[in-house]
């Protein structure tokens, strides 16, 4: 302990003025109006500052809106709608089968069709498993949903199954939209995932209502939302899709449905049915791919389909597709191969479809072999059922759907795409009138459509069926939709970079004003963006180099291990500071918790969730393994432990200043050990549900109260008690009567050694010991979302935050800029914002969309519910850099000195508001540089990948930051400040 | 951090003549060179020779890391022992450190280190009974033990807190037989900063205390201005790893310890020789210190010492 902990303070003076000076009434009333004058004093001050404050977050808001605006791409919908009596081009009406001349454009050759969509249905669940290099034995999701590739090999002309390539953002809302009219998705349509609108555009549902046709919807209610009143309303049941953690409900609904419709006497009832299925998808979330409940689900899909197929008769298409595949863990939203590959199967129990290739018989055994794009299937199922293209599609039709059963027949194919492009042209056009844009400047493009044409032309004129000419005219049809489907990929790639520039231009504008505002009130010289010594050089060096490392993709994926440098030389160069003190207690004290600072940053890198990118050479350890997103057993340990020590540790910080008195004892000593012991057995129960550990002496339901029970009561103890506790307590100092002792080389008189004098303890740290009360409900209410591996993590955050700030102390570092000794750096607050963006990908997190914990929120909830629901995401994705920001006031307040100066509490709001300028300087200068390197890369491959998710991370957590520092450390420090003042004079 | 906690005590003595009273005043003097001609020109074709033989080595380096750094090694040994032997003061031979009673109450000679010419230690023989006057007295011999015992030291004790140094910093752990090349490394740079500290320091507790503490003045012969260039150029060095340009240089710890030689030979001849001579890495925010800390030679030390 430092010699500056003396945790105790001598006030004889206080006793003196009471016992020599009567106090009158008179003094009271003149004392009285002063103090009230100075709390006033003090309250506008800190509403001033606040004010200014808050107008730097407006200042980010706007910017991040412009650059947003401009940069999420956005597409112009027509509204033209196709009609079954205007087809784009006049193709002959009949072909080989005689039998089916009915249909718009094309004559059709099913009248009814059951679609089904099973969620998240990556294409390697369907393939038999080969073993590889990587995978060498067969997980849980191999072979289990058989079916599908046994048909397609054993009855190539009823069945054919096809990697399904989705287009990015993989989100189930958006693939719909895909999926149902045909165009690409752009990114402001996966914005309103959590809240779907009605798809205003022409598609292939709104074809079929147009003839007339009974459309059934069964499963996921996000098709309610997107095509509302389509559906026959009695047949139709949607099921709520975001209850995750429900992997039966949805599925057995639709089974249960499903199954009576297709018996033969309530065939005349509909026409198309639309299945969707969440099991699987719910199962990759709550528990990842390579998990037991994965494979009963899979078996049990497995089942359905079977008797699904037994009960269609031969006029019925059926058809099942994944609408996107997931990535390792089971989550999806992003554009790594995992989360694209899905699957696709087309069934009949005629034997309709065909090969152009004998070689093309076995479905492919990977998803890179024959991948066949999800806009594809619109083109597809309009002229199999005989509907007009829906106006806006870009897709062309799939080979195998329209090849005939006896080997290729080119002019069935030839003529399928004639249509197609004819439809695409024709959107084109209007396209290209509505935007006044010139699409058609590429010759290579123009020459493919005109020589197809040319070939077919020759149709018309030459009597004799050339079928090698077909063939020449199918290929170049192909190349002409590819060469469209390219132009509209780089189209609606275009962005609007006067609105980005602008966006820039004011976030730098809230740079500036933010150095501005630090630089104006205290001193001149205290701008944070302008280093005046080693301290200073040292937390922008770190800002900057960071900021210059997101314009490399490398940089950006490996953050985590570039953060952990940035720690350990922290540590580092702290601890070789340490050693310059000439207090012995400080060159100690500060020595041994620059190394525990350091060494707790290395064990804590030992938790990694690694992403995609970072494969190989990177081990996930947050969850059992990397294919699961359940806690390995021996992990349950973890919230135990620390529900032993992280508490004992933060009380010895308490004992060592004589600081555990009044509130700490109850809210430290009782509540948090408490809180923590309930959020431990909150993941036991949790790791007994997911591993059915308990199954035959607890039933669920009991398991889910008894959880839920556990984590809510953890949350109240945090939100509640803790805000009262906050808000009401006294400093954590005692008094005790003791008789002084002479104190060496004091000249005193011998009077006055005799008379009692009062200890003050806990005196050297008044500020700091309340204000670190706030710390454990933060600690609590993020711990309680996370897994054990996180909660690991989250402590030792704790731990490092303590540590960082004796580390501050005993080098002088805290910030003081009143005092002519005190230190105006901010690598207090920077060191803050480091540490809690490295423990965000400790964690489990990383910069990308698939990472977001959606479990989170129902661990107090058996349902989404708002708002709180997103809360929760925002606690658990954000914990550690919340946290961090709730200790920032620590830098100023920890082991401040007592000051009796007239306007010590302004001095003291002077320091906070500069400490958390300092904090948000790192946050803003890293959000403006991703911003940047976003804008500047918008062409790069990586785009999507890479720079967006970690543009659009900075973003959200710069608001996220700039709002706990305004509403918790300032407020918070409000209540400090007046509490210290009452109990130690204002 | 609470200057105080005791009101009514008056605070610490008036501290007008100090530099920083939070601070220890550093003890230890800037290695001289030894008074015999041309040793400066020997030192840096020293410097030129160690960096050209392992730029030579590179090609073979990357192709099989552990063999050949283990080779370099060797080198590195022959021409560090020749180097300390021909430029540096061997210890004792020296006064390395001011005579201070304590650091803590020296704060009155602390004004003195500016001076210029107190920061030199002199070549004069320390007063008898300090210390091994004997072997001082030059010759073959007295050399010899000095080097052989600074080589066996820096071989013995740094490589060990320099090898949980990588790891802290993130060198990797699996697979294991990285941990063997990562302790080759911390013997590499033991050899570049450690070896002539030895050779010239000793074992004095005040100077290693200073050394730890990155406090040694810069010196002329270089021997710390390579020190610190070796820490920076390692740490520099580390940056490249992570990129993804499957480059067969990128192996860990190739680039770690192209920085190291890179930044030892930048440093050795930069800083000491030219830039900053005598000054010290300044680490204070202290309001009274900052006219110091303006200085344009101290900021660059401020940079350096990252």
């Amino acid at each position: 302990m430092s010699k500056d902990d003396i945790p105790i303070a001598l006030c004889d003076e206080h006793i003196e003025q009471t016992s020599a000076r009567p106090s009158t009434h008179q003094d009271d009333r003149t004392r009285g109006e002063a103090t009230k004058r100075r709390v006033t004093q003090f309250k506008k001050f800190h509403a001033l500052n606040g004010t200014l404050f808050f107008a730097l977050c407006v200042i980010h808001v706007v910017g991040i809106f412009f650059f947003t605006k401009g940069f999420l791409l956005t597409r112009l919908i027509l509204d033209h709608k196709s009609t079954c009596d205007a087809p784009p081009v006049n193709v002959s009406r009949t072909n080989g089968d005689s039998s089916t001349v009915e249909g718009c454009w094309y004559p059709r050759k099913f009248n009814k069709a059951v679609i089904i969509v099973i969620d998240a249905l990556r294409y390697d669940f369907t393939v038999p498993f080969l073993p590889s290099e990587i995978d060498k034995e067969a997980r849980q999701f191999h072979n289990a949903f058989p079916i599908l590739y046994d048909t397609a090999k054993t009855m190539p002309k009823n069945a054919f199954l096809l990697p399904f390539i989705a287009d990015p953002p993989t989100t189930t809302l958006s693939r719909l939209k895909g999926l149902t009219t045909g165009t690409l998705p752009t990114f402001i349509d996966a914005g309103s995932n959590f809240a779907g609108t009605a798809i205003e555009e022409d598609n292939l549902l709104a074809q079929m209502r147009n003839l007339g046709k009974t459309i059934v919807h069964l499963g996921d209610d996000t098709w309610q939302s997107l095509f509302p009143g389509y559906f026959h309303e009695n047949l139709s049941h949607p099921y709520d899709s975001f209850n995750v953690w429900d992997l039966y409900t949805v599925d057995n609904g639709v089974t249960s449905h499903l199954m009576p419709l297709l018996k033969s006497h309530n065939g005349t009832q509909w026409d198309y049915i639309f299945a969707h299925f969440l099991g699987v998808d719910h199962a990759g979330h709550r528990y990842g791919p390579d998990h037991p409940a994965m494979n009963d689900k899979l078996q049990e899909m497995n089942n359905v389909i079977l008797h699904i197929m037994e009960a269609i008769d031969d006029t019925t298409l059926l058809v099942v597709l994944g609408d996107h595949g997931m990535d390792s863990k089971g989550d999806h939203g992003g554009e790594s191969d995992k989360e694209v590959e899905a699957a696709l199967w087309l069934y009949s129990t005629r034997p309709v479809f065909g090969r152009t290739h004998a070689d093309f018989v076995l479905p492919p055994v990977n998803a890179k072999i024959r991948p066949i794009r999800q806009i594809d299937l619109v083109s597809t199922l309009s002229l199999l059922l005989g509907l007009p293209i829906p106006f806006n599609n870009i897709g062309a039709p799939i080979e195998e759907a329209f090849s005939q059963r006896n080997g290729p027949e080119w002019r069935a194919l030839a003529t399928v795409n004639q249509i197609a492009v004819h439809q695409i042209h024709k959107y084109q056009a209007k396209y290209s009138e509505a935007r006044n844009l010139n699409l058609d400047p590429d010759p290579h493009q123009n020459a493919l459509y005109e020589s197809a044409l040319s070939l077919l032309e020759l149709d018309v004129t030459t009597t004799k069926n050339d079928e090698a000419r077909f063939k020449e005219a199918y290929l170049a049809l192909r190349q002409y939709e590819d060469a469209v489907l390219s132009l509209y990929r780089q189209l609606w790639a275009n962005f609007n970079v006067g609105d980005m520039a602008v966006g820039v231009i004011i976030l730098t504008g809230g740079l500036v004003y933010l150095s501005a505002f630090s630089a104006w009130k205290p001193k001149m010289n205290a701008c944070i963006l302008i280093p005046s010594n080693l301290w200073s050089g040292l937390a922008v060096f770190f800002s900057i180099s960071q900021s210059a490392g997101f314009a490399s993709n490398s940089y950006t994926i490996h953050e985590d291990s570039i953060l952990l440098f940035f720690l350990t030389t922290f540590g580092l160069i702290s601890c070789t500071s340490s050693l310059r003190q000439s207090e012995v207690s400080d060159r100690q004290l500060g020595t041994m918790q620059s190394i525990f600072f350091t060494l707790l940053t290395r064990a804590a890198s030992f938790s990694r969730l690694c992403r995609e990118e970072q494969m190989p050479g990177c081990k996930s350890t947050f969850y059992a393994s990397s294919n699961s997103s359940t806690s390995a057993p021996w992990q349950v340990f973890l919230p135990f432990i620390i529900a032993i020590l992280l508490p004992a540790f933060i009380k010895a910080r308490y004992k060592g200043t004589a600081s555990y008195f009044g509130p700490a004892g109850f809210w430290l000593g009782f509540c948090f050990r408490v809180g923590l012991l309930l959020i431990a057995i909150y993941w036991v129960l949790d790791a007994a549900d997911n591993g059915g550990w308990l199954q035959q002496a607890v039933s669920f339901e009991t398991l889910k109260k008894a959880s839920l029970t556990a984590s809510r009561c953890a949350i109240v103890i945090a939100a509640f008690v803790g805000s009262i506790t906050i808000a009401q307590a006294k400093p954590c100092i005692d008094v005790s009567l003791a008789r002084q002792k002479p104190i060496e080389g004091q000249v005193g008189d011998n009077t006055r050694q005799a008379k009692p004098a009062v200890i003050i303890l806990g005196y050297a740290n008044v500020h700091g010991k309340r204000y670190l009360l706030l710390l454990p409900i933060f600690i609590l209410l993020v711990s309680v979302l996370l897994p054990p591996m996180g909660q690991f993590s989250m402590a030792i955050c704790a731990c490092q935050i303590l540590c960082l700030l004796e580390i501050l102390d005993t080098n002088g570092l805290t910030i003081s800029m009143s005092t002519s000794s005190g230190a105006t750096t901010a690598i207090g607050p920077t060191i803050l914002a480091i540490l809690g963006s490295f423990h965000f990908f400790k964690t489990g997190h990383q910069a990308t969309l698939a990472s977001i914990q959606w479990n989170a929120a129902f661990v107090p909830f058996r349902t989404i519910t708002y708002p709180w629901s997103p809360i929760l995401i925002i606690l658990n994705s954000f914990g550690p850099q919340i946290l961090c920001a709730a200790a920032v006031p620590l830098t100023v307040l920890w082991k401040r000195p007592i000051s009796k100066n007239p306007g010590w509490m302004e001095e003291v709001l002077r320091d906070v508001m500069w400490a958390m300028l300092a904090h948000v300087s790192y946050y803003a200068i890293i959000q403006l540089a991703t911003t940047m390197w976003a804008g500047h890369l918008r062409r790069h491959l990586m785009l999507y990948r890479v720079f967006m998710p970690r543009y659009l991370m900075s973003s959200a957590l710069l608001v996220v930051i700039d709002v706990v520092l305004l509403v918790v450390a300032w407020g918070v420090v409000r209540i400090n400040t007046l509490s210290i003042g009452e109990v130690m004079g204002y | 951090m609470s200057r105080s906690s005791l009101s009514s005590i008056p605070p610490s003595p008036p501290a007008s003549e100090r530099k920083d009273p939070r601070l220890l005043t550093p003890t230890t003097n800037a290695i001289p060179f030894v008074s015999v001609k041309h040793v400066r020109y020997y030192s840096t074709l020293h410097t030129v020779a160690v960096a050209v033989l392992f730029l030579l080595q590179f090609r073979a380096l990357v192709a099989d890391p552990y063999r050949i750094m283990l080779w370099d090694l060797c080198l590195l040994i022959l021409l560090q022992s020749a180097y300390c032997v021909a430029c540096l003061p061997a210890t004792g031979t020296w006064a390395n450190t001011t005579t201070h009673s304590s650091g803590n109450e020296a704060a009155g000679s602390g004004s003195g280190k500016l001076n210029k010419g107190s920061w030199v230690g002199s070549m004069r023989k320390r007063p008898a009974g300090l210390g091994r006057s004997g072997a001082a007295s030059g010759g073959w011999k007295g050399k010899a033990t000095p080097t052989i015992i600074a080589l066996a030291l820096a071989m013995l004790l740094p490589p060990i807190p320099l090898t949980v140094l990588a790891h802290v910093l993130g060198a990797p752990l699996y697979p294991i037989a990285l941990i063997l090349n990562t302790a080759v490394l911390s013997l590499h740079v033991s050899l570049l900063t450690c070896m002539p500290l030895f050779y010239s320091h000793g074992v004095s507790g005040p100077a290693w205390r200073d050394i730890i503490a990155a406090w040694l003045p810069f010196d002329e012969p270089g021997v710390w201005g390579g020190s610190v260039g070796c820490f920076v150029g390692g740490w520099l060095g580390a940056i490249p790893i992570a990129l993804d340009w499957d480059r067969d240089w990128q192996a860990w710890p190739i680039t770690v310890l192209v920085g190291c030689y890179g930044g030892w030979a930048a440093g050795k001849t930069l800083l000491g020789p030219i830039f900053l001579k005598g000054r010290r890495i300044d680490m204070s925010v202290g309001a009274e210190h900052e006219a110091i800390a303006s200085h344009p030679d101290a900021n660059t030390a401020d940079k350096k010492s990252r």
